[in-house]
């Protein structure tokens, strides 16, 4: 053996070692019947029932978002200020449904051969005109802009000035009410991250000249941390722009992966940007939310600016015995003071959900999208503390607006 | 630490011997439940080396046993006990994790890379230099990846990798030399 494969060998070793007792329970004999029938039908049920108790006791908790209760299907398109469509991606395909029936009403491909890995849109409040954010092979990240017609087609699907981004990696994007402006985040460095904190560039759609606002440098007093920026909104004046940003700690070596990314150490904050300025520093703005990391999924601002509905994860101790639970919950806050006002819905939720959409709608509904790298999605809008599934699932979409 | 072998149940030639005794055991089934008794840590470990995190790995083989159960009947009468079919499984479906993942940008990027976990156990398992070579695997093509893996973890053969990832023996052959030749590149060694 070479030396490279001894010290591939030894950490892939090593690396394994780390999971010693599996959270899984294994199939226990105990859960198999010991009085076999000698009907092979029967046999089977008692093996199937004696697989699903053994999955179940064995399934780490809540593998799937198990919602609970109170889901509907969608009211008549359009009613209720719902959007009449929105549109999906899979990461090859724009699709448009109808938000009430989930019919497919328009389907393409991207304009340009998309190169895999990301994909953004973005929705203007006339509920028609849409932006999609991806990256052109050879090309790098381009914005186009397309409306939805009455029959939900796809129609005046062009690219906006400014040209392509370059070859950057795009965390999200959001639109301002009129959509004459583009707030994109991004940052120069794919999975395994460099260190490189995103940036937010302020586009304008008419004629595509950019301001960008860095975040090359942690608060005052903090240790040297990675901004990631994970989702942006505007209020309906388009005055102010807010993102959710998570401050990651990671070692600042040049071309050192960073390994330690995620909830430990690291912290979350919502803060504003003013959309007219001329750029600057991302910690420039209003602090509107500080918390430990790996609290929000997702957070948007209210079109008056007053509140900010967040998603958050969190593990949750009941009241008197029993295992501890994972619940994802859309909470509204007090912008002004920072404070949780109301739980706006509330689910059991999975290992692995991810936040893939949060987009908040015209009259108080909030679309969300949250997937699971093996199992259901959740798949819908939140009002009047109910989940209102779309129809289909739209279980192949990766990410999804309105 | 209690540990069990990993080739422990594996009889030469990467085949399983019949549990003697075992009343599932039958020629008209698989038998899930020693399946899984012997080779869930192996395949939760093989999927934590590709997949990167214990959560989705675990999630990955759970997935795999669950459809594996589905379709016992289809895999009986393998003299591997449906290993070799499970190893398959599980290397598949974390190939499609990971491609699910880089579709969406925000689940990559807070995922640390294979074989680096969160716990303190981990972190204290995992040396500078193994983490270093665990990064460099990570941005190894999927496919040298998982040669590398199949063979360097598990010691697989050149004949059992190529019918694990359904590639012939000179692929893997030629994925293995690449993959070490890259990975050498980037850990600063010569190949």
């Amino acid at each position: 053996m070479t030396e490279t494969e001894d010290r591939l060998t030894d950490a892939l070793h090593a690396a394994a070692r780390s999971v010693t007792a599996p959270a899984l329970r294994p199939l226990d004999d105990a859960l198999v019947p010991r009085h076999v029938s000698a009907d092979p039908r029967q046999r089977r049920h008692r093996w199937l029932a004696a697989v699903a108790s053994a999955a179940a006791v064995a399934l780490i908790a809540g593998l799937a978002v198990a919602v609970s209760g109170h889901q509907h299907t969608g009211p008549a398109a359009g009613a209720g200020g719902l959007p009449r469509y929105y549109v999906a991606s899979d990461g090859t395909w724009l699709t448009i449904r109808a938000t009430a029936t989930g019919r497919e009403t328009a389907k393409v491909l991207y304009p340009a051969p998309p190169r895999p890995g990301w994909f953004e849109a973005a929705a203007t409040a006339d509920d028609r005109t849409f932006f999609a954010l991806f990256e052109a092979r050879g090309e790098g990240a381009i914005v186009y802009r397309f409306q939805v017609t009455s029959a939900g087609r796809i129609s005046h699907l062009a690219p906006v000035p400014g040209g392509p981004l370059g070859h950057v990696l795009v965390d999200t994007m959001a639109v301002s009410p009129s959509g004459s402006q583009l707030a994109i985040a991004v940052r120069n460095s794919l999975f395994p991250a460099t260190v490189g904190p995103d940036k937010v560039i302020v586009l304008s759609t008419r004629t595509g000249a950019r301001t960008t606002w860095a975040g090359d440098r942690a608060p005052r007093g903090q240790d040297q941390r990675t901004l990631w920026i994970q989702e942006l909104s505007w209020t309906a004046n388009g005055r102010e722009l807010v993102y959710l940003g998570h401050w990651n700690q990671c070692p600042q070596t040049p071309g050192k992966p960073c390994l330690f990314s995620g909830p430990p150490g690291g912290y979350e904050q919502v803060r504003t940007l003013n959309p007219a300025g001329r750029g600057g520093s991302l910690t420039g703005g209003r602090l509107l939310i500080n918390a430990p990391g790996g609290y929000l999924g997702a957070a948007a601002i209210s079109p008056d600016g007053r509140t900010l509905t967040g998603v958050e994860v969190a593990t949750v101790q009941p009241a008197v015995s029993g295992p501890l639970r994972r619940v994802f919950r859309v909470t509204q806050f007090d912008v002004r003071t920072g404070r949780p006002l109301r739980v706006l819905y509330q689910a059991q939720a999975g290992n692995r959900d991810l936040v893939r959409a949060f987009v908040p709608g015209p009259a108080g509904q909030d679309l969300i999208l949250i997937t699971n790298p093996v199992r259901a999605t959740v798949n819908g809008w939140i009002a009047r503390h109910r989940l209102h599934r779309l129809a289909p699932a739209g279980s192949d979409a990766s990410f999804e607006t309105w | 630490m209690n540990e069990p072998s990993q080739h422990a149940a594996r009889a030469p030639g990467g085949t399983l011997a019949a549990p003697p005794g075992d009343p599932a055991a039958g020629p008209e089934r698989l038998d899930l439940a020693a399946l899984f008794r012997r080779h869930h840590l192996e395949l939760v470990r093989l999927a934590l080396l590709l997949v990167g995190d214990q959560p989705t790995a675990e999630d990955v083989v759970q997935d795999v046993f669950a459809r594996l159960q589905a379709r016992d009947r289809r895999l009986a009468g393998r003299d591997d006990g449906g290993l070799a079919y499970a190893r398959t499984a599980v290397v598949n479906a974390c190939r499609s994790v990971l491609r699910h993942r880089s579709t969406v940008h925000r689940a990559s990027a807070a995922l640390p890379p294979p074989g680096v976990q969160d716990s303190a156990e981990g972190q204290a398992l995992l040396a500078e230099d193994r983490r270093q070579v665990l990064a460099a695997l990570s941005k190894l093509p999927p496919r040298r990846r998982e040669v590398l893996v199949l063979r360097y973890y598990l010691g697989l053969s050149e004949a059992e990798i190529a019918a694990t990832l359904g590639i012939s023996a000179g692929a893997v052959k030629s994925s293995a030399a690449r993959g070490l030749a890259a990975l050498a590149r980037q850990i600063g060694e010569k190949p």
